[in-house]
């Protein structure tokens, strides 16, 4: 299937957004990641099945002041 | 004379009666580095009036290149007691109350009349007591932060009955942040998102900033993004709301 990651089409044969970040070779530790705009809590990779189409945004999280 | 402080910022749409709004407002900052220091003196700038400011460290040599409320001869010195003697410079009608630490003890004391808290710190357990704080005090919380060349900012408004329900609280979003540290920041990106953080602060005020969402900014290629938050269903604050 296809879906969109950081603006770029992106084909892939996984079935969750844990496995697609693995295959893209995105760290967990420290990303955050919205689908469609919205955030998707780190807690439900594993079980958020990926759909054609789908748009990604990956985002590094900073914590400094 | 007194009318001429706030001349150029009540000529711009939208913002007319801002320095009036601010006046009675109470805003609390943790973190005086460099995003908690340019921020307050934005906001005594535009007419905020009272502050609480938090900070337990004293101006060091590496802190210079960005953090532009210190100078040199503020090193070893506190950097709220610099700052605020600088505030009170700037305007000496403002009324700065200094808290040492955001601990446990002193939370509810810091939060106390407060109509918005900043939490502009650099420890992610420390974001997570702010925020743990301000939910159960039910004052909105600004979260913002910066390394690198990068900064996110987000409004969490407790004040909100639903706001937990929908969009949860900090700790749902810092779940995978672990133990982060900055290693590296340029000057010019501490201070932009500090100025960010401080308009930010006015259009709450304004009425016109959306709480529930949360902005990345990547400074280098000017790309700024915006997506709504969500809460995690694992977090304790879903079921401290349910």
């Amino acid at each position: 299937m296809k879906v969109i990651v950081n603006g770029e089409e992106v084909e892939t044969q996984k079935t969750s957004l844990k496995e697609l970040l693995a295959e893209l070779e995105i760290k967990a530790q420290g990303s955050a990641v919205a689908c469609n705009g919205e955030i998707v809590p780190s807690s439900t990779w594993d079980t958020f099945k990926l759909e054609e189409q789908q748009t990604f945004d990956v985002f590094t999280l900073v914590a400094g002041g | 004379m007194l009318n001429d402080r706030y001349l150029r910022q009540s000529a711009v749409t939208g913002f007319e009666n801002l320095a009036q709004n601010l006046s009675d407002k109470r805003v609390g900052i943790v973190g005086l580095g460099g995003l908690g220091g340019l921020c307050a003196y934005l906001l005594v700038g535009a007419g905020l009036k009272n502050l609480k400011l938090c900070d337990f460290d004293e101006v060091s040599l590496s802190n210079l290149h960005r953090q532009v409320m210190y100078d040199q001869t503020s090193l070893g010195l506190s950097k709220a007691q610099v700052l605020k003697q600088r505030l009170l410079n700037l305007d000496e009608s403002v009324k700065v109350e200094l808290f040492p630490k955001f601990e446990e003890h002193n939370a509810a004391l810091f939060n106390e009349n407060l109509d918005l808290i900043l939490d502009l710190t650099d420890k992610v357990q420390v974001r997570e007591l702010i925020s743990d704080k301000a939910l159960s005090s039910k004052v909105p919380l600004i979260e913002a932060s910066v390394s690198n060349t990068r900064g996110q900012i987000a409004l969490f408004n407790y004040k909100e009955q639903n706001f937990v329900k929908e969009h949860g609280c900090f700790r749902c979003l810092a779940k995978n942040m672990g133990h982060m540290t900055s290693p590296g920041i340029l000057g010019p990106v501490a201070s932009a998102m500090a100025s960010l953080v401080a308009l930010y602060v006015m259009q709450y005020f304004q009425g016109q900033i959306e709480a529930g969402k949360i902005r990345f900014i990547d400074f280098l290629n000017f790309k700024s993004t915006e997506v709504v938050l969500r809460p995690d269903l694992t977090c304790t604050c879903q079921k401290e709301s349910s």
